[in-house]
C-alpha cells in the first residue's frame, strides 16, 4: 500500500489528483473527443444491422425456414463465393424439399423488403464527422446480393465507409477467423483500437479474440451508448455536462420530489473545484442541509453537524476563528458514550459512523482531530467489524462510507497509518460487485486514496456513461425515519469523472 | 451450545434485526436486505454449508435435470449436467448416466429438444464424457483421430461431428 498516492498531495480533499493538466486548457488544444478516445476505427455489419429486410415473404416459404436456409452449410458456400447463386438456388430447394423457382422467389422478396436504418445511418454520418475516424463493413453477403444491396443504398451513406468488406471477395464468412485477419490486413487499422458491431454473439466474439472492441447489436440505444462510450473522452464529455448544466444540479428522491439542499452542492464544489458550477448558501457558521427549510421531514429543520463540518471544510468563505468556534459548538453535541451527534439539537440525540467521519475529517483539517478520540475509535470499529455493510441511517449503502472515510485518510497522516490497512482489505472486498453509478465512482475514489486502482468498477462506470455524457443518479443518503432515498446527478457525474482522473494518474503512474 | 432469538423486532427504519448471544457474546445481526428471510439468513450463518449442499444432492439424487429459462420452463433430458455432477461429486448414485461407447449426445437418446430433433453427436458432450467415464486407449485415440476431421479453414476445433453445421457455438 502506498502511503503517498497522488490524490493525497497538495489539495488532500479534492480528487482531482495535482498532477493532472488543467483541463480547459487542455480541451481548448485538442477537440473534445480525441484526447482520450478509445477507438479510431469501426467495422460495421451491414444485414440486420444497417440495413433490416424480412423474412415474411410472399412465397410458399416461411419466414422459420428462410431463415434455416440462411444458416445452412450449403449457403454459407455461397456467400463464400464457392458456388453461383442458381446453384445456392437449386441445392437449398433440394435439401429442404422446396421448388428451386419458389427459393429464388422467396429471396426476392427479402431483396425488395431490404431499407436502410435512417437512425443508424444518421449516427455514423455524426461518428464520421469526428477527425480521424475511418468507418469500414464487413459482410457476410453473396456477390449477386452485394450487387442489390449497393444499388439499394445511397451514394453517401455508401460513402461513408472507406471500404466495404464482402465474404464473397475474402472468399471467407464470419465467424471464421480468416476473414477477420484478411479486413484486418487490408485495413492496417490496429485491432485495439478498432469497434466491431454486429447483431451476432459468435461474430462478436471472433473480433474479440483477435483485439477488436465488440459490440453486439440488439437495440440502437445500446449501439449508440457503446460507440459514445469508444469514441469519445469520458472526462471531457462529462465536464461539459456539468457546464451545461451549471446551477441546475438538483437532487431528487427515489419517490420523484425535487430537493434544494446544500450539501451534494457542496461535495459538487470539491469535486470540481469550479464555484461556478454550484448554488448554495453561504452561511456565516453553521449550515443545514436544506436551502428553503425541510422537505419531506420537519419544516424547520435543524442546523446539523454534518452539512456544517462538509461546508466548513469546502466552502472558502469561512475564516479560523469561525471554525474554532464550531469545533468548540460541536464537541458539546456528544452523547453518553462520547460519540458526535448528527443534529444542533439535543433532542435529536443521533448518531451515524458517516457523520462521524465528515465531522472528524474536518477536525483533523483543523489539526483538533485528537479532541474526538471516541468517535474516531467507533469509526474504525465500524470498520472492522463491517457495520456499514447495510448502509447507515442517513447514507445509501457501503460506498458512502468508503469514500468519507477516504476523505479523512487523505487529510491525516495519522488516520492513514491507523486505518489504511483495515481499509484497504475491507474496500478490496466489494471491487467488482453490485453497485450504482455513484457507489462505483466512490468506491473507485476511495481505493485511489490508498493507491489501489480498481480496474473492475472502472470499467463498470465507464460502461455506464449516458450519451449526453452525465452518469445516472446513484443514490447518497436517506431521510432515517421513512427511508426515502436522494441522489443527485450532479453529483454522480462529478465524481464518476473524478473516478475516471484518478485511475488515469493511477495508472500513469505505474507504467 | 446456542441459545437463539432472545428478541428480533422490524422497524420501518431498520432491516430486521435478530440478537443471540454465543456463551457469553452477545451479537447483533441483520440480513443484507428486507426481502431476504431471515430463515435462509440464519440456515446460512449456522449451518455447515458443505453437509447442507451434500444433503440437497442426495435428496433429489436423479432428479438433477436441466431446466431452460422459457416462459414456462421445459425440463431438459440431456447428459451433459449429468457428466459433470458425476465429475463433482464423484457419486454414481446421484446421476443416471446414458452410455455412450464412443461418441456422446447433448440430448438424451440424441433427441434434441427446442431444436432438431435427430440431433448430431457432439465434440463438446464427447470430450467431456471421455474425460470423464473411464475408456480404453484405443477408443479414445479413435475419436481423437476423428475430431481432427472437424476443423475450419482456420484449423479451429468445430461443434458438431455434422459437416451441415459447421459452427463454432451451439
Amino acid at each position: 500500500m502506498s502511503t503517498s498516492s497522488s490524490s493525497a498531495s497538495a489539495t488532500p480533499y479534492s480528487s482531482t489528483p495535482a498532477t493532472s493538466p488543467a483541463h480547459s486548457v487542455h480541451q481548448k488544444e485538442l477537440p473534445a473527443d480525441v484526447a482520450r478516445r478509445q477507438c479510431d476505427n469501426v467495422i460495421f455489419d451491414i444485414g440486420d444491422v444497417l440495413f433490416t429486410w424480412s423474412a415474411e415473404t410472399k412465397t410458399s416459404i416461411s419466414g422459420k425456414t428462410l431463415h434455416k436456409i440462411l444458416r445452412s452449410a450449403t449457403w454459407f458456400e455461397y456467400e463464400k463465393g464457392n458456388i453461383g447463386e442458381q446453384e445456392a438456388y437449386d441445392s437449398v430447394a433440394k435439401e429442404f424439399g422446396l421448388e428451386s423457382s419458389e427459393v429464388a422467389a422467396a429471396f426476392q422478396g427479402a431483396r425488395d423488403s431490404l431499407a436502410g436504418d435512417a437512425r443508424m445511418i444518421a449516427m455514423l454520418h455524426e461518428l464520421k464527422e469526428q477527425p480521424g475516424i475511418r468507418l469500414y463493413a464487413m459482410s457476410n453477403i453473396s456477390a449477386p446480393d452485394w450487387e442489390v444491396l449497393r444499388h439499394k443504398g445511397r451514394r453517401e451513406d455508401w460513402d461513408l465507409f472507406e471500404h466495404v468488406f464482402t465474404s464473397a471477395a475474402a472468399r471467407e464468412r464470419k465467424p471464421n477467423l480468416g476473414y477477420y485477419r484478411h479486413v484486418l490486413a487490408a485495413t492496417g487499422v490496429d485491432a485495439e483500437r478498432t469497434a466491431f458491431v454486429d447483431d451476432k454473439l459468435e461474430n462478436v466474439l471472433s473480433a474479440r479474440s483477435l483485439g477488436l472492441k465488440g459490440v453486439v447489436f440488439q437495440k440502437f440505444e445500446d449501439v449508440e451508448r457503446a460507440l459514445k462510450i469508444f469514441f469519445r473522452d469520458p472526462i471531457a464529455s462529462g465536464e461539459q455536462w456539468l457546464k451545461a448544466n451549471a446551477k441546475r444540479m438538483t437532487s431528487e428522491t427515489n419517490t420523484g420530489v425535487v430537493l434544494e439542499e446544500n450539501f451534494a452542492q457542496l461535495l459538487i464544489l470539491e469535486a470540481t473545484g469550479d464555484t461556478s458550477l454550484v448554488d448554495y448558501i453561504q452561511y456565516p457558521r453553521l449550515t443545514n442541509f436544506f436551502k428553503n427549510g425541510g422537505v419531506l421531514t420537519t419544516e424547520a429543520f435543524p442546523f446539523d453537524q454534518d452539512s456544517t463540518s462538509i461546508a466548513l471544510s469546502v466552502s472558502p468563505h469561512f475564516d479560523d476563528a469561525t471554525k474554532h468556534s464550531v469545533m468548540d459548538e460541536i464537541l458539546t453535541y456528544r452523547n453518553q458514550d462520547n460519540i458526535v451527534t448528527t443534529y444542533f439539537d439535543r433532542t435529536r440525540p443521533r448518531i451515524d459512523p458517516v457523520v462521524c467521519v465528515n465531522v472528524l475529517t474536518f477536525f483533523y483539517m483543523n489539526g483538533r482531530g485528537d479532541e474526538l478520540a471516541a468517535t474516531l475509535d467507533w469509526v474504525y470499529d465500524v470498520l472492522k467489524h463491517e457495520a456499514y455493510a447495510d448502509g447507515t441511517y442517513y447514507y445509501y449503502g457501503p460506498d458512502t462510507f468508503f469514500y468519507f472515510l477516504s476523505r479523512l485518510i487523505a487529510v491525516s497522516p495519522s488516520v492513514r497509518e491507523r486505518f489504511g490497512p483495515l481499509f484497504t482489505s475491507r474496500i478490496t472486498k466489494y471491487f467488482g460487485t453490485s453497485g450504482d453509478a455513484l457507489a462505483l465512482a466512490m468506491r473507485v475514489l476511495g481505493a485511489a486514496v490508498v493507491g489501489l486502482c480498481d480496474k473492475a468498477d472502472h470499467e463498470r462506470l465507464l460502461s455506464m456513461q449516458e450519451v449526453d455524457g452525465s452518469w445516472p443518479m446513484g443514490w447518497v443518503y436517506k431521510y432515517g425515519a421513512s427511508g426515502v432515498l436522494i441522489g443527485n446527478t450532479g453529483l454522480t457525474t462529478a465524481l464518476a469523472v473524478n473516478a475516471m482522473k484518478e485511475v488515469e494518474a493511477l495508472q500513469r503512474s505505474s507504467s | 451450545m446456542l441459545r437463539l432469538a432472545l428478541s428480533w423486532w422490524n422497524t420501518p427504519a431498520y432491516p430486521p434485526t435478530l440478537i443471540f448471544d454465543i456463551g457469553d457474546v452477545l451479537f447483533t445481526l441483520s440480513p443484507t436486505s428486507i426481502e431476504e428471510s431471515l430463515e435462509r439468513y440464519l440456515r446460512n450463518l449456522l449451518g455447515d454449508p458443505v453437509a447442507r449442499g451434500r444433503e440437497y444432492l442426495q435428496r433429489n439424487s436423479r432428479l438433477l435435470h436441466s431446466i431452460t429459462d422459457t416462459p414456462s420452463p421445459i425440463i431438459l433430458r440431456e447428459n451433459f449436467a449429468k457428466l459433470l455432477i458425476l465429475e463433482l461429486a464423484n457419486d454414481k448414485g446421484l446421476v443416471e448416466i446414458e452410455e455412450h461407447p464412443r461418441l456422446w449426445n447433448f440430448f438424451r437418446a440424441g433427441k434434441g429438444t427446442l431444436t432438431t430433433e435427430v440431433f448430431p453427436y457432439d465434440l463438446d458432450t464427447t470430450s467431456i464424457g471421455l474425460t470423464i467415464m473411464a475408456r480404453d486407449e484405443e477408443t479414445v485415440n479413435s475419436v481423437m483421430d476423428e475430431m481432427l476431421e472437424y476443423v475450419d479453414s482456420d484449423g479451429i476445433i468445430l461443434t458438431y461431428f455434422d459437416h451441415q453445421r459447421p459452427r463454432r457455438l451451439r
